[in-house]
């Protein structure tokens, strides 16, 4: 391909040629004109040694660091990550198990307690108005905390005779 | 890209998954194989040697945080550079720190004072010359915007080509070639007196 200023410097097509951007035919053009152009020449080695320098001056960077050290201490930090990422995941997975047994623990407690630490003071459990049969040795029990009335007789009529409870 | 490690030949491919399953000498080999490349990334951004350090284990890290996010629609380097192109320009608009790396004596370079490593080069006049090289690249590098001096340094440090470097930046190829002709262009003016100096 040719360059309609092939003769005229080229800031652009210089910036390529460095980086090998063109095509073969006119990279040929731009050495010809570097060739002969003292300031596009000039432009090309000071671009050039600079980035060597630069290079150099990373390389020598590169150099002085303790690579193998970063190299451990990185994957220390990874695994105190995982580490802990872990202990967290296995929280997590404790959970599952951990919720429905308090809720269940929970509901057992509060059926617990509002049956019999908070149940209303025992009434009477029947009131007796009247009294029919023949009967002998009656009893009355009432129980001391519930109060529950217990009736003890014999039943006369019945041949076999037995204990009876209410 | 590959890697031999205990013998064998680890594609980046088989290296993405064993990292996705958690393989520890996975995570090793990554760092192995990326080290140098993204430090060198980082120090041509921030030309500092020791937070450029900083930044390497941060993306190590972030990748082995997040591999599980990762889709493979870029290569696992793309990937790594466009981390390391992010924290390293973080670094650089964090207001304090760019305080330092503006202002920062040009007498020391990346923190440290300007003490000449031990060297084959016997001779002080080249040890001072090796200096004044270094100021100049750090003072020429520091006058180019974070763009344009990004791109130059992916493409003359690391050796991308126009497309790699647009995957890891995520811009176009066009813009590409444009920033890359401005951070050149801003560099010859800068080099410019040293051009005549050398006549």
């Amino acid at each position: 391909m040719t360059h309609p200023n092939a003769d005229a410097c080229d800031e652009i097509r210089l910036d390529r040629y460095l980086d090998g951007d063109l095509d073969a035919g006119e990279m040929a053009q731009m050495a010809a004109h570097i060739a002969e152009c003292r300031q596009c020449r000039r432009q090309l080695a000071a671009l050039t040694a600079f980035s060597q320098n630069l290079r150099d001056r990373v390389h020598d960077a590169a150099n002085s660091v303790d690579f193998v050290a970063l190299e451990k201490q990185v994957l220390n930090k990874a695994l105190r990550q995982y580490r802990s990422r872990g202990g967290l995941s296995r929280f997590i997975a404790s959970l599952k198990y951990t919720i429905p047994a308090t809720v269940t623990a929970g509901l057992l407690l509060f059926f617990a307690y509002s049956n019999y630490v908070l149940k209303p003071p025992p009434v009477p459990s029947a009131i007796i108005n009247s009294f029919t049969g023949s009967m002998s040795s009656v009893m009355i029990f009432e129980t001391p905390e519930t109060r529950q009335t217990i009736l003890w007789y014999t039943e006369e009529t019945d041949v076999e005779s037995e204990p009876n409870a209410v | 890209m590959s890697t031999t490690i205990h013998n064998r030949i680890v594609h980046d491919q088989e290296l993405i998954l064993r990292l996705q399953r958690g393989d520890e000498w996975a995570f090793q080999l990554m760092v192995r194989r990326f080290r140098k490349k993204i430090f060198s990334i980082a120090f041509g951004i921030t030309l500092d040697a020791e937070e450029s350090q900083d930044i390497m284990q941060e993306v190590f890290l972030q990748v082995y945080r997040t591999i599980g996010d990762f889709r493979g629609d870029a290569s696992l380097a793309t990937w790594l550079h466009r981390i390391t192109v992010n924290r390293s320009l973080n670094w650089k608009r964090r207001w304090a720190r760019r305080f330092k790396w503006l202002h920062v004596s040009t007498d020391s370079t990346d923190g440290q004072p300007a003490v000449e490593p031990e060297s084959d080069l016997p001779s002080p006049e080249i040890r001072v010359a090796n200096a004044q090289t270094r100021r100049q690249i750090d003072n020429a590098l520091k006058m180019l915007p974070d763009q344009a001096r990004t791109v130059f340094v992916l493409r003359e440090i690391e050796g991308l080509s126009y497309e790699e470097i647009a995957d890891a930046i995520g811009i176009k190829l066009g813009t590409v070639r444009s920033r890359l002709f401005h951070a050149r262009k801003r560099l010859k003016e800068i080099l410019q007196p040293l051009m005549e100096e050398e006549e």
